[in-house]
């Protein structure tokens, strides 16, 4: 930390911290006990609980006493450098392994610290470059001291002197709590609630109480009411994943805030109760915002801010999560705005901008794909059950069916509310889609290619689907069915110099 | 400003006749005359008349700028790459386009969805492209994201 300002102090291989020993024998310690608990369950059914502890305690005691040696061996098998160039670490344990990354080509570095690493002071630190977030385009290195993690941070972004005050950042965006409405109303809500219910039911299961459980639920509704089960336990289940977002929500975003650093080439988002999550971002490698509005929290008012950029990590493991790339919660939509122009330095947003609409044969298209899908679901079904059990469908379904028809109109609709284009400034604004509505400012050099497509019906129609390709975010972002001439002026207009040459063509 | 237009010739007749005449044959042959004559007979004008409108759809260019490529008969599509964006080039030949002397270029850039398929062009005509798309690429300063 005190030799960073020595020319040739950033070429020494550098080790784990001291503390890592305990961290890693506390961590293998709690897999050896989370392993034992189930293997003891499962002996204690066979040789009695007695028995059982007598063979699982001794082993759980040696392998405990033996952990500090895993951290140690941990320790010291992990090398890394950070030179002029590249940033380079090393796995020496039986075979070694390394990885180098050029750090010109660094994008994102993330600082993650989960509450075990906080009781010891330490942090996970991921540096990526991000080439769709693959696993090899990335280095992580846990764990390390906080000081450690920070100054790797600005150091790998960048930043020469990593003591100067961070006073005079510009706070782009910081927690208010009245965003805490939005959260019940988010898709994460119902997805919460079904996976708490499938972890009861896992339990019921696995403590053999299903009988147990059944005969509780008829008692409860009787015997010939039992379908007031269904709408029963499902709105149970969403009241709890309604409360569950809720801690979901402040888990995720206590403490947030957006800046903007000093040296103004990074967004640095920091958030997190138990685990701290810090975000940094090189500016110069955003390509642009997408507002998104789930349908949940659309009528509220409220809009998502995602960095469309190079390199930045989608979320991990499940799609719930809150990816990385989220810069703004679910926030009113006058917030979400302003936010975004202050990510891209813009006097007003881009995505406040007036889209243009789309020709009705789009909205045609929606509405007839809509009924057209409910149809022939309801369709299926029917003549499934009639096959199979050679009755005809429940009354029940029909009503069920009739319902989704207007609905179903009504998802159409709003699709088509959804769509919209425009150019502004130096971006090109797109918006579309109904569960999630995203509006996406993408900077027009950010474009490097397009994509039009036209398929049997769009030609019929004089509709096309105009694709913007770029290397940041999704990588394509589809102006869907728009007029002929209108998509292929917009793409013309977008990006000079690129389509226009070929355009006698394509006429 | 130089500028090459080049046209392609396409494997789908093959292709096309090959799954029409595989088609046709494991139609039983007891089975009425008249429906296995009418398939054939459709096969046939297909053959004939698909390909040459295909050929007629399927495009492409490249100029210092950019890579261009028209495809696609029901469903239509057109496609643009900068050449500054362009990462990797691949050339491949399936076992049919071995035969034919035929071969499909793949251009990829750092987009994760755009790449381009230049689809049944000449076996040497697609090695010259790629050397050239290659140099385009580097001609441009950066790493092409």
């Amino acid at each position: 930390m005190t030799r960073t300002g020595d020319a040739h102090a950033t070429d020494d291989w550098r080790r784990l911290d001291r503390r890592t020993i305990w961290f890693t024998a506390v961590l293998a310690g709690g897999a050896v006990c989370m392993a034992a608990i189930p293997l003891t369950v499962l002996l204690a059914r066979e040789i009695g609980v007695g028995g059982a502890l007598s063979w699982v305690l001794p082993v759980v005691a040696l392998l405990i006493l033996l952990s500090p040696l895993a951290g140690l061996l941990h320790r010291r098998s992990v090398r890394y450098r950070v030179c002029e160039e590249f940033v380079e670490f090393r796995v020496d344990l039986v075979l070694s392994s390394g990885r180098r990354l050029r750090r010109e080509r660094l994008r994102t570095v993330d600082v993650t610290a989960s509450p075990l690493h906080r009781l010891f002071g330490m942090a996970e630190l991921t540096a990526g470059t991000g080439q769709g977030g693959d696993d090899k385009e990335r280095v992580k290195l846990a764990p390390l001291p906080r000081h450690e993690a920070e100054r790797l941070r600005r150091l790998l972004l960048g930043r020469p002197e990593p003591d100067a005050p961070r006073t005079d950042s510009t706070v782009l965006a910081a927690i208010d709590w009245s965003w805490l409405r939005y959260a019940p109303v988010s898709f994460a809500a119902p997805a919460i609630g079904a996976a708490l219910f499938g972890l009861v039911l896992k339990l019921v299961d696995r403590f053999d109480l299903e009988k147990t459980a059944f005969e509780y639920v008829i008692g409860v509704f009787g015997d010939g009411r039992l379908w007031l089960a269904v709408p029963v336990v499902s709105a149970a289940v969403l009241a709890v994943g309604m409360l569950g977002s809720l801690v979901w929500f402040v888990e995720q975003w206590w403490d947030y805030r957006l800046e903007e650093e000093p040296s103004g080439i990074t967004l640095h988002c920091r958030r997190g109760l138990f685990t701290t999550r810090s975000i940094s971002i090189e500016q110069r490698r955003l390509r642009g915002v997408d507002l998104a509005e789930p349908l949940g929290s659309r009528p509220f008012g409220a809009a998502r801010v995602d960095a469309v950029g190079t390199g930045i990590r989608k979320a991990e493991g499940d799609k719930k999560a809150v990816g990385y790339s989220t810069l703004l919660p679910a926030a009113p939509r006058g917030t979400a705005d302003r936010v975004a122009a202050g990510i891209l330095r813009e006097e007003a947003s881009p995505t406040a901008v007036t889209l243009c609409a789309h020709p009705p044969a789009a909205r045609r298209k929606r509405v007839v794909w809509a009924v057209a899908a409910v149809l022939t679901l309801s369709l299926v079904s029917s003549v499934g059950t009639a096959v199979l059990t050679g009755a005809l469908p429940h009354p029940a379904w029909i009503a069920a069916g009739a319902l989704l028809l207007p609905a179903a109109v009504l998802l159409g609709l709003d699709a088509y509310r959804s769509l919209g284009h425009a150019l502004t400034g130096a971006y090109v604004v797109i918006r579309s889609g109904t569960l999630t509505r995203h509006t996406v400012a993408l900077q027009r050099s950010g474009v490097i290619g397009w994509r039009i497509r036209q398929s049997v019906f769009q030609r019929r129609a004089g509709l096309v689907s105009v694709t913007a390709v770029t290397p940041a975010g999704a990588g394509a972002y589809t102006v869907r069915d728009t007029a002929e001439a209108d998509g292929i002026g917009f793409a013309e207009a977008a990006v000079p110099g690129l389509l226009d040459q070929f355009l006698d063509r394509t006429g | 400003m130089w500028r090459v237009r080049l046209a392609v010739s396409s494997v789908a007749a093959v292709i096309g006749a090959g799954l029409l005449s595989s088609v046709q044959t494991t139609v039983p042959s007891a089975w009425p005359w008249v429906g296995s004559g009418a398939l054939l007979a459709t096969a046939v004008a297909a053959v004939l008349l698909l390909p040459p409108w295909w050929f007629r759809l399927h495009r492409w260019e490249v100029t210092g700028t950019a890579v261009y490529v028209r495809a696609g008969y029901l469903r239509r599509e057109w496609g643009i790459t900068a050449t500054s964006h362009v990462q990797t080039v691949d050339i491949r030949r399936g076992p049919l386009e071995q035969r034919l002397g035929l071969a499909t270029v793949l251009v990829t850039t750092a987009s994760a969805k755009g790449e381009l398929k230049l689809h049944g062009l000449d076996a040497t005509t697609a090695a010259e492209l790629a050397e050239r798309l290659l140099i385009l690429a580097h001609a441009t300063p950066g790493d092409a994201t």
